[in-house]
């Protein structure tokens, strides 16, 4: 994976200690929040940001701010061009980084992500670097009941209209994705959850949703093996899984 | 039977805080046909980078074209292309293309691409451009000089103190009931056929074809209206090339039927329109 470039918004003067010539400067993000009717964005935000971190998917930094007492939380701006690019073509990003492609459904599967369309991806052809964004419909969704939802989507992809599941040809990845995501720390899913308690994520779901998390990405294969239809496009004699 | 054309107009807001945007390109629309044109694409869809420097980053334009024509096969209708959530690139409803007899869309879509993303109609029908100037376009032409005259209808407006006005493809009932549609007429008690005909960039068979009919049509409506009918035929031929044998013929066809003004020839150019403007005004 390219390493990610972000956008400065203000280059300021340097640190004054130390040898390395540090110098203080402002970058640039996207900052959203939680509201009435989805009161989890920002826990999901944060959560899944943590989780795609960890697991090696390119996705942007995030973290949290603070305004009138309101907790946001900040994606740092990846989009150098300044220009705001088209929403990804799923044929030709599938075409172009079918591994990547795999992991990104994969890590979807895992984060019950309804909400990946084409616009939640982005693909900049001059520098042939992708992002994953948005997260804030992924693992506690809208306002239903959130265990509940995560209940009866246990054996369910759970990924929705997913812009990359018709044209997905290959699963031999399946496999590598998997086994990162296997190898997420537990402690890395229990600390991320916790912290998200203190932007709204109710505190009955911690351990509800750590226990669903550890116990799903085990049952990854089996849920994609037994819901090939969601993946027309899949060539079957690829994929590593059966039910 | 002609077809409209729907066409939308894509925009480039260098910096969407100050909306202003600048028209870069054309989609139109033809039955299930939807081809674009776009600034800096020649006729093979290439691009030419330099063309690209009124923009800020020519790459962001370019991956939006791409989209844009990928998008523009799948979808039901072209408005389905329009996104309302702008940013820098976005496609907005431009209109519809009524009269476009039988061009085909490609010169459609240029048309509408020096309309739009070049320098305006002006560019739209100069003699010698390198996008095809057809016969729809030479009337166009013909329609501009005569609306800055102030004597053709537009937008089913008469103009004031106008006795006698230019109409665009007014129905003219001929034998047997047959509905004709003439690029221009002029009714003043006689009544005046005005067809134009482009020689100057090939499609002589196609243009053969068409004086042939237009042809017939002023000999059915003499017929029907007697002596008070007048045929006009405006031809445009490249004087550096020699009249090939469609050409010939077409203009003899015409010539049979009524009066041939050669539209390069400006003294005729003048008179022929001199007698609009002295029908109109009665």
């Amino acid at each position: 994976m390219p390493a990610t470039h972000y956008k400065i918004a203000d280059w300021g003067d340097p640190v004054g200690e130390g040898v390395s010539d540090a110098r203080l400067i402002s970058v640039s993000g996207v900052a959203k929040t939680s509201k009435a009717t989805e009161p989890n964005i920002v826990a999901n935000e944060y959560v899944c940001a943590r989780l795609a971190a960890a697991v090696g998917l390119p996705i942007p930094p995030g973290f949290l701010v603070k305004e009138d007492g309101t907790s946001w939380f900040v994606s740092l701006n990846f989009n150098l061009s300044g220009e705001k690019l088209p929403p990804i073509i799923p044929r030709l990003l599938v075409a172009r980084k079918p591994e990547l492609c795999a992991g990104i459904l994969l890590f979807d599967a895992w984060i019950l992500n309804p909400d990946r369309h084409a616009k939640n991806l982005m693909h900049y052809e001059k520098t042939d670097a992708v992002q994953v964004f948005d997260h804030s419909r992924a693992l506690m969704p809208t306002d239903l009941p959130q265990q509940q939802y995560a209940t009866s989507m246990v054996n369910s992809p759970a990924i929705g209209a997913h812009c990359l599941a018709p044209v997905i040809a290959d699963g031999s990845t399946f496999t590598h994705w998997h086994q990162r995501i296997m190898a997420v720390a537990e402690h890395q899913i229990t600390d991320a959850l916790n912290e998200a308690a203190e932007v709204g994520l109710e505190p009955a779901n911690v351990n509800f949703f750590r226990d669903y998390l550890l116990d799903r990405r085990t049952r990854l294969p089996n849920i994609v093996a037994a819901n090939t239809s969601v993946f027309p496009g899949l060539n079957l004699g690829t994929l590593p899984w059966t039910v | 039977m002609t077809e409209r054309v729907q066409y939308l107009i894509a925009q480039y807001l260098a910096d969407p805080l100050r909306k202003e945007p600048r028209n870069v390109g054309v989609v139109a629309r033809l039955g299930d046909r939807t081809l674009s044109r776009f600034l800096g694409e020649d006729e093979a869809g290439s691009f030419d980078k330099r063309k690209l420097k009124p923009l800020n980053q020519p790459d962001v334009f370019l991956q939006w074209v791409k989209y844009w024509q990928e998008q523009g096969q799948g979808v039901a209708k072209l408005e389905d292309l329009i996104d309302p959530d702008r940013s820098n690139y976005a496609l907005i409803k431009g209109g519809e293309v009524f009269d476009t007899g039988n061009d085909p869309l490609e010169q459609v879509v240029d048309y509408l691409f020096s309309r739009f993303v070049g320098r305006g109609f002006a560019e739209a029908v100069r003699e010698g451009d390198p996008v095809l100037v057809t016969s729809r376009q030479l009337a166009h032409s013909i329609a501009v000089e005569m609306l800055e005259m102030n004597i053709l209808v537009s937008d089913h407006n008469t103009p004031e103190g106008i006795l006698h006005p230019v109409r665009r493809r007014q129905p003219v009932v001929g034998g047997n009931s047959v509905v004709y549609r003439p690029e221009f007429s002029q009714e003043n008690g006689a009544l005046y056929l005005i067809e134009t005909f482009d020689f100057t960039h090939g499609q002589g068979k196609r243009l053969h074809d068409h004086a042939g009919l237009t042809a017939y049509m002023y000999k059915d409506l003499r017929i029907q209206k007697g002596a008070g009918m007048h045929a006009i035929s405006i031809v445009k031929s490249d004087p550096a090339q020699e009249d090939n044998e469609h050409t010939t013929n077409s203009k003899r066809m015409l010539q049979n039927e009524g009066d041939v003004i050669d539209w390069n020839d400006e003294v005729a150019r003048a008179a022929f329109l001199e007698e609009r403007r002295q029908v109109a005004v009665g």
